[in-house]
């Protein structure tokens, strides 16, 4: 028996954690949701800043990463929205722009849907795409915006001609910098030693839970502001949302935060009965 | 994402979810394919985000003087990493690989000086004294922390055991410098100096293990994401949406 477990099918291990995670979507049960004040004192930074600040959100995610990046970029674009903030979005990842573009959208309408709030591309947010070079880019960023980006990526226009970049020329002139990271070039290499460091800005942060040890000895000292990590991230954000503004619905992550809990239990369960099994068999066989 | 799509990505996920229970050649296929559409995206990334507006468009507007020579010189080097495929003239790549190593080492080091050793040098100097006055981000109060804290503060876990607090950072000033004791070689590890490093090895540890949670925490949300694709979106397709997103 101790050995049946010892070697037990992984497959039978997958097909546990294929349920625990996919039930839970299906049947929704409630779980409680705890908040840290990494992610609190994004919310609250956000939520002190004065209408017609101006904030950069920088989408370096690529669709492997979306499940847990995507649902973070859109609760906190919805947020800005709803503040009546100006977003600057800008992507070191080339896969990222399209993402970012889309959350932008998706919160406006939500937005519209939500509290009848209509918000105008050039005038409340406006895209800069691209660019290739991750560390260099932030530098010129901190110089002059647009030497990094002469146009945007919507309507190819000077970004000096829209009403939005009025008295804005670096990363000096906003009030917040949000950095999505799902790796390389990201917050750790890019943002954090060459963006917030060198130009002393406020940065928040997003990042996948794997890169999440990386990065918080920066909120520790300062350098940033708030963090949010993995689907636990975006979904206490969504969740401050949803209580601050009730008209705004909690999305995927939210969603997902039963399974994650639940095979989470199911994962830990398997860690015990394997040591258990380990250690006895060894006892058997060294008496 | 219209229908054809959506079947499209839901039969390569279940393609790639096969070789949970056997190496295949479905799996085989998604694979290759995955690796095929990423390169051929891009190609059409490189050539209208990064050559066309950094290097044709330039040199279409008539470029002159500095502006002039800095394009030649990064086409020149550029095309300099192409001589790799021609085995003769292969050693021209290693003059641009070499300005790229210098100029990201020259751009990395005062930047990593200041934000990874200099600020985190000063992040680890932390208060021992429960006096100390420390900031509450919830409250966006200074409050002593500590047993004094406590008595005066609303919000006394924050003070007391939360980041910033005495206990934490009793716990980082000697987690430091036990997992330093670890890696000094120079002193033979017994004494008062092995039962440091051997705590030493007691963090390193516990942090292995926190990562690998996150890490645990990561795949589990990858495949979150594509459940609610598949039980959502997916099944949305024949009206079987099972989980109402």
């Amino acid at each position: 028996m101790l050995e049946k477990i010892s070697n037990l099918d992984r497959r039978i291990i997958f097909l546990f954690i294929a349920f625990a995670v996919a039930l839970p979507l299906i049947f929704k049960p409630k779980l409680p949701m705890s908040y840290t004040p990494a992610v609190r004192n994004i919310f609250e930074f956000v939520e002190n800043l004065e209408p017609g600040s101006v904030v950069v959100v920088s989408g370096d995610y690529d669709p492997g990463s979306m499940p847990e990046l995507y649902p973070m970029n859109l609760a906190i674009v919805r947020h800005l929205l709803k503040k009546d903030l100006k977003i600057i979005t800008m992507n070191l990842w080339a896969p990222g722009a399209p993402l970012s573009e889309q959350a932008i959208f998706e919160a406006a309408e939500d937005l519209k849907a939500a509290y009848g709030v209509e918000k105008t591309y050039g005038e409340d947010f406006i895209f800069l795409g691209y660019k290739v070079g991750g560390p260099v880019v932030i530098d010129q960023l901190g110089n002059d915006i647009a030497t990094a980006y002469p146009l945007d990526t919507r309507e190819a226009k000077p970004i000096k001609d829209f009403p939005l970049m009025k008295g804005i020329t670096n990363l000096k002139d906003v009030d917040l910098v949000v950095s999505l990271a799902a790796g390389s070039p990201g917050m750790a290499d890019s943002w954090v030693p060459v963006g917030q460091t060198r130009y002393n800005f406020p940065l928040a942060g997003g990042c996948t839970a794997v890169s999440a040890p990386e990065l918080y000895p920066f909120l520790d000292t300062g350098q940033l502001t708030g963090l949010m990590a993995g689907l636990k991230g975006a979904a206490e954000y969504e969740n401050l949302l949803a209580q601050k503004y009730p008209k705004f619905e909690l999305g995927s992550a939210s969603a997902g935060m039963a399974s994650q809990s639940i095979a989470h239990i199911v994962i830990v369960i398997f860690i015990i009965i394997g040591n258990v099994a380990f250690f006895m068999t060894r006892n058997q066989s060294n008496p | 994402m219209d229908v054809f799509g959506i079947w499209v990505a839901a039969l390569l996920t279940l393609a790639l979810y096969s070789f949970l229970y056997n190496d295949n050649p479905v799996y085989k296929l998604a694979e290759h394919l995955f690796v095929g559409v990423s390169a051929g995206y891009m190609v059409p990334i490189a050539w209208w985000q990064i050559l066309k507006p950094n290097l044709i468009e330039p040199f279409q507007a008539g470029p002159s003087g500095f502006e002039g020579f800095m394009l030649v010189f990064g086409l020149v080097f550029g095309l300099m990493y192409l001589t790799r495929f021609f085995p003769n003239i292969a050693w021209m790549s290693r003059w641009p690989i070499a300005l790229s190593v210098g100029f990201g080492a020259g751009i990395a080091l005062t930047a990593e000086m200041q934000s990874n050793i200099i600020k985190q040098l000063h992040g680890s100097m932390l208060s021992l004294n429960p006096g100390t006055e420390v900031f509450v981000p919830a409250t966006g109060e200074l409050v002593k922390q500590g047993w004094a804290g406590i008595a005066t503060s609303p919000d006394a876990w924050m003070v007391f055991g939360s980041s910033g607090g005495v206990i934490n950072n009793a716990i980082i000033v000697f987690g430091l410098v036990a997992c330093l004791a670890y890696f000094f070689f120079s002193i033979k590890h017994e004494g008062a100096m092995g039962v440091t490093a051997r705590a030493g090895i007691w963090f390193l540890m516990i942090s292995f293990g926190a990562s690998f949670g996150f890490t645990v925490m990561a795949r589990i949300s990858l495949l979150i994401g594509r459940m609610q694709f598949l039980l959502g979106d997916w099944l949305g397709t024949m009206h079987i949406n099972l989980i109402g997103m």
